[in-house]
């Protein structure tokens, strides 16, 4: 028997009701402490060092993220690129497999919502709890540059920020999602948070590392030929690298911070004949520059939530 | 003027020889002389006359000295080490140096006047007398001259006049420089190879200085021939020199942007439109004024119109430039140097900043991809929903 209405009533609700749970939880202290002592600490250096150095320059809030302060080998975009997937799957590892370990999801489904709702709201809730955190690290690290600068970001600044504030949302997002997908697929939240833990650990430090150049020297030969750097390796190589979130996420926190960033591939001298290096892109052009990774990202984010739709809507539940 | 050669010499006591040798063999005696006794000055200058006081073979003589003879008015003083003295002792065999100095009161005329010094001691008395002549002065005279009185050249050419004044007059004089010129010519003097403006200079007397006239005319000067005249003029006279300039006619082409604007908004692959204003500021017209364009590495530029058979001075024409960045071309700034260059080596260039822009065709592609995933989920909905 086909059922009917929308699969979504409800899914306000459920969203109320976990992001309630989240915002109030434990977990939530933890990451926002943490988000605290990294937006301080990283933007304090950060403007002491700009107080010291740099006199002036037209993107100085944008050298307050993206610079490595002095005692601290880490840019502010380094640090949140490293520990957004961290916060995302510590936020979504036991979504799922909790309610069935504590017997509560057949309950729940008792009531009269549809499963699409609950995935959807539990999800939804998850990524306004990562969004509040993620927006309340970047106002810190605004508001320390204000008070420590004394002066206001231009709103070319201001547009390239939120652009970064959002990309690093639909980051967060990705890995989100990863651990949902883990958190359906096993049902100890241990096995789902290492394996999630597992594949970010893998992005992070062994895919450009290791991975890549072997899979690149495996499809397009080796890096260099005899008439210099192989074109055909330089190309699959970074094909490959924008398989990892991490990749894409990078490149647009470069080319939305750093202005004079012109392109993201390779480039031939002969692109290059005349042009004026250096020269601040408009924020548009920067835009228009990430905009394939921006959706990538995003379009990555649904596509991995809808994979565990599909696992999820298959499962049985019955316990 | 005239030289009345008065006889010295040797006054008194030894009346032998003449004593103006070194040391004589058996002349003794003592000795007040000088080498001209009789000479002549200018008017209203001090005179200082060496005198020499020698003493042969006696023993030393103290001697006191004094100038009893005094022409009217005029003021008279020994010295001797530079300084005032009365009297002068002078040891056995040598010889000492005094000076007179003779101040005429002002207001002198020409004509002869006498003086006597005399040297008193040891019972006897030594008198030179001396006469001094104060001659006519040389009229006051001043000449101006130049090898190159007429110079031709461009309005941008500095023109520069070589000239020599000369103060032919008896004194010094202090000259001053004025120019006449046609209206917004500029003319300055300096010393000749030097960098220094002046206004005036001082000569002496019979000497002559080179001097550097420079004329500065306006850029926009039309074709033609100046005349200009210099002065100088000291306190008695003065003098002019006639100069003139041929100015010929140049063509000089200026480029900008459109409201002054060096740049522009270009899309990659796409044409876009350029105005620059080519504009003949010189003074004559630009013949076969020809565009072209030195742009990166695969963009096409065009120009309407291409070339220019004629334009005036002072016009101006407005050129449309089609600039086609490359394709491929990536977003940002890049450096577009347009040129004219008309007949007769005439050549300038601008350099345009032009912002490319890429297209946002690729824009809508990635929402399409976002599109794409939502569809997946709505087809997985559609499938498996509803549980």
């Amino acid at each position: 028997m086909r059922r009917s209405g929308s699969p979504f009533i409800g899914t306000g609700i459920v969203l109320a009701k976990e992001a309630a749970d989240q915002l109030s939880g434990i977990r939530m202290v933890v990451i926002e402490a943490l988000v605290f002592l990294i937006a301080l600490v990283l933007a304090w250096f950060s403007t002491a060092t700009i107080r010291e150095s740099i006199g002036q320059s037209p993107f100085l809030f944008l050298r307050l993220l993206t610079m490595a302060p002095d005692p601290i080998p880490f840019s502010f975009i380094d640090t949140v690129g490293l520990v957004t997937p961290v916060i995302a799957i510590a936020l979504g590892f036991d979504a799922i497999n909790a309610e069935f370990n504590q017997r509560t999801l057949s309950r729940i489904l008792a009531q009269p919502i549809y499963r699409d709702a609950l995935l959807l709201g539990k999800f939804l809730a998850r990524l306004l709890a990562l969004a509040i955190a993620l927006l309340s690290l970047w106002l810190l690290v605004l508001g320390v540059g204000f008070l420590r600068l004394g002066l206001p970001p231009s709103g070319e600044e201001l547009v390239r920020m939120l652009g970064f504030l959002v990309a690093t949302i639909a980051y967060g997002g990705v890995w989100l999602a990863v651990a949902f997908l883990f958190s359906i697929l096993f049902r100890a939240p241990a096995t789902a948070a290492l394996a999630a833990l597992g594949l970010w650990l893998v992005f992070s430090f062994f895919w450009s590392l290791v991975i890549k150049p072997l899979a690149a020297t495996l499809i397009a030969g080796p890096p260099e030929d005899i008439f210099g750097p192989n074109l055909a390796y330089i190309q699959t190589s970074q094909a490959l690298d924008r398989i990892s979130p991490n990749t894409l996420y990078a490149e647009i926190a470069l080319a939305l911070l750093q202005p004079a960033t012109r392109t993201l591939g390779p480039v031939f001298i002969s692109q290059l004949r005349g042009a004026l290096l250096g020269a601040p892109l408009p924020a548009s052009q920067s835009f228009i520059l990430v905009w394939p990774q921006l959706t990538g990202l995003i379009a990555a984010m649904i596509l991995i939530f809808a994979a565990g739709y599909v696992v999820f809507q298959r499962q049985e539940i019955r316990a | 003027m005239l030289l009345r050669l008065l006889a010295v010499l040797s006054l008194v006591i030894a009346s032998t020889g003449a004593g103006a040798a070194e040391k004589p063999s058996g002349v003794t005696g003592l000795y007040l002389t000088t080498r001209y006794p009789a000479l002549t000055v200018r008017a209203g200058e001090t005179t200082t006359i060496d005198l020499s006081l020698r003493n042969f073979n006696l023993p030393p003589q103290q001697l006191a000295l004094s100038v009893p003879q005094l022409a009217n008015g005029w003021k008279a003083t020994v010295l001797g080490g530079g300084q005032p003295i009365e009297s002068a002792i002078v040891a056995p065999d040598s010889e000492e140096k005094l000076q007179l100095r003779l101040e005429p009161p002002s207001g002198t005329g020409p004509g002869s006047y006498s003086f006597l010094v005399e040297a008193q001691g040891g019972g006897s008395t030594l008198k030179l007398p001396i006469t001094v002549t104060i001659g006519q002065e040389l009229p006051a005279k001043l000449k101006l001259t130049t090898n190159f009185p007429a110079l031709r050249g461009t309005a941008t050419t500095s023109f520069k006049f070589k000239v020599t004044v000369a103060n032919d007059s008896g004194r010094d004089a202090t000259i001053n420089f004025s120019a006449d010129a046609p209206k917004n010519f500029q003319v300055t003097f300096t010393e000749a190879y030097g960098t220094q403006q002046l206004t005036s200079i001082p000569i002496e007397a019979g000497k002559s200085k080179d001097i550097e006239a420079a004329v500065a005319i306006p850029r926009d000067t039309p074709a033609g021939e100046y005349k200009l005249a210099l002065h100088a003029k000291s306190e008695a006279a003065s003098a002019d020199l006639d100069l003139s300039i041929t100015i010929i006619g140049q063509a000089r082409l200026a480029l900008a942007g459109e409201g002054g604007r060096l740049s522009g908004d270009a899309t990659a692959g796409q044409d876009s439109q350029l105005t620059v204003i080519a504009k003949n500021d010189g003074s004559e017209a630009a013949r076969d004024i020809e565009f072209s364009a030195t742009a990166p590495e695969g963009w096409k530029t065009n120009f309407d119109p291409k070339e220019l058979p004629e334009l005036d001075a002072g016009k101006s024409q407005s050129i449309k430039v089609t600039l086609t960045p490359a394709a491929r071309a990536i977003a940002g700034d890049y450096q577009t140097t347009i040129r004219a260059s008309s007949a007769g080596g005439l050549s300038e260039s601008a350099n345009f900043r032009i912002s490319v822009l890429t297209s946002t065709v690729w824009g809508a592609v990635g929402i399409g991809v976002i599109a794409a995933a939502l569809l997946v989920v709505v087809f997985a909905i559609a499938r498996f929903g509803r549980r």
